[in-house]
């Protein structure tokens, strides 16, 4: 009996662990950030606009003479309590308006359910009325809308966010989009399931970070084992607007790893 | 003939045009005290890092007369990152930002200073308009700097504002940035 239980068991695991190292290789991409650091000899670049010049050529005196002092830092606590961000009773406030909303919704609905028939005149402006109702309703959660829509935009950080977008040729889908810039190299690897979509007309989002708001020069390359590594990079400028959100999208329809400029198209905008 | 009649009066019209416009574009940078400044590279900074945080400045560009430059250079340093990073910023935007390259801890400024033209003004009235007078002098340098400058009160934050000439050893006035006054002035 136990021999036969072993032997059912082993039968079992064999096509459960194809399963899951099947599962592994299609998505390699779980989204978890590995770093790596490599060294590299760094090539000297002057500024455009030379900066703090003064203390570029003065640094030994001005750090000698800070050299001779001693930072002390103190920490006060208080029990002082804090004003309450009036947005937070605001949310609260909206949210309770919502939940009657709902309960007026659901009253309605009910009503509405009931009445099989317009017996009369009377049930029809009792319909009307109902109609009425509805549009208020309707219109007060627009109006939620928009300020919860406001208050977002208003508190918005500089973010650039970078999406690919055009894959139409399955046997020519890159494995990575790299993005380099300075000496910071992110590689976003496209997942199996983001390839699918691109290849159905879809958008990926690669990149969303905060940003400096100044203009961020980009090198674009792609990796694969289909030739990808030998394709030319291509430079993307993007100006990152102050408390905005700067979209940046890669239009990949025209990619050809054979041409010297790769035919990369891009589009900004803003929110 | 009929085309000559109208173009040529259009091409006076716009020579006159341009002539009383004067040299200055719409493009051109508009100059800003260091103080204005301030908000765009602390953003700037503050997406570079959380604690990033102010501990000097300088002009980039030559300070005029009313200690307006068109662009000037902020220095954040962080204490997690254990670097600096400049911002250098000009028409309310970062025209550059880059790290400083070398060690530089300096103690953080505070929040507020005087501003760039209240100093100046300071410093000219004490010895800058009388060694720019006598020796053909001029403002090469404005720098906001806490303790580095001020041997009696370390914990203050000071303008520096160095003058130079080509006859002349260097004028350098140090300016109290709480109060505007000048505290000392040295050549050399």
């Amino acid at each position: 009996m136990r021999i036969a239980l072993c032997l059912c068991l082993l039968l079992l695991s064999a096509p459960l662990s194809r399963a899951f190292s099947a599962g592994d290789d299609g998505d390699k991409h779980t989204g978890k950030v590995v770093e790596t650091t490599e060294v590299k000899r760094a090539r000297p670049k002057g500024p455009k606009h030379p900066s703090l010049q003064f203390l570029k050529d003065h640094r030994v005196f001005i750090r000698a003479r800070l050299d001779m002092l001693r930072t002390q830092t103190t920490r006060v606590l208080t029990d002082d309590a804090e004003l309450l961000d009036e947005r937070f009773l605001l949310l609260r406030e909206l949210a309770a308006a919502i939940a009657a909303a709902r309960d007026t919704v659901s009253a309605e609905h009910a009503l509405t359910a009931e009445r099989e028939l317009l017996a009369s005149v009377t049930q029809l402006g009792e319909l009307e009325d109902q109609l009425s109702l509805m549009e208020k309703l309707l219109a007060e959660q627009r109006r939620r809308l928009l300020m919860l829509e406001e208050d977002f935009l208003r508190h918005q950080e500089t973010a650039l966010v970078i999406l690919v977008k055009g894959l139409s040729d399955k046997s020519r889908v890159p494995d990575e989009v790299v993005l380099t810039q300075d000496n910071d190299v992110v590689r976003v690897g496209l997942t199996s399931a983001q390839r699918q979509s691109l290849l159905q007309g879809g958008i990926a989002q690669i990149y969303h970070e905060f940003v400096e708001p100044r203009e961020h020069v980009f090198v674009v390359s792609f990796a694969g084992s289909d030739g990808w590594a030998e394709a030319e990079p291509v430079a993307v400028t993007v100006a990152a607007a102050r408390d905005r959100l700067t979209f940046l999208e890669l239009d990949l329809s025209h990619l050809d790893r054979d041409r010297e400029a790769s035919g990369l198209l891009t589009t900004v905008w803003y929110r | 003939m009929s085309h000559s009649r109208f173009i040529i009066p259009v091409i006076l019209c716009s020579v006159s045009l341009a002539y009383f416009a004067g040299p200055s574009n719409a493009g051109d940078p508009t100059p800003f005290t260091a103080y204005a400044g301030l908000e765009v590279a602390r953003d700037a900074a503050l997406s570079w890092a959380a604690d990033a945080q102010l501990v000097y400045l300088e002009n980039d560009e030559t300070v005029g007369p009313d200690g307006t430059a068109i662009r000037w250079g902020y220095l954040y340093y962080s204490h997690n990152k254990k670097y600096a990073r400049g911002y250098s910023v000009r028409n309310g935007e970062i025209l550059e930002a880059a790290d400083l390259g070398f060690d530089f801890e300096a103690p953080p400024l505070p929040d507020t200073w005087v501003d760039s033209r209240k100093a100046l003004i300071a410093a000219e009235k004490k010895a800058g308009q009388e060694y720019r007078r006598e020796h053909g002098g001029r403002l090469s340098t404005m720098l906001l700097i806490r303790g580095a400058l001020n041997d009696k009160e370390p914990n203050a934050s000071t303008w520096a504002l160095v003058y130079t000439s080509d006859t002349e050893p260097v004028l350098v006035v140090v300016v109290d940035a709480a109060e505007g006054k000048v505290i000392k002035t040295w050549r050399g």
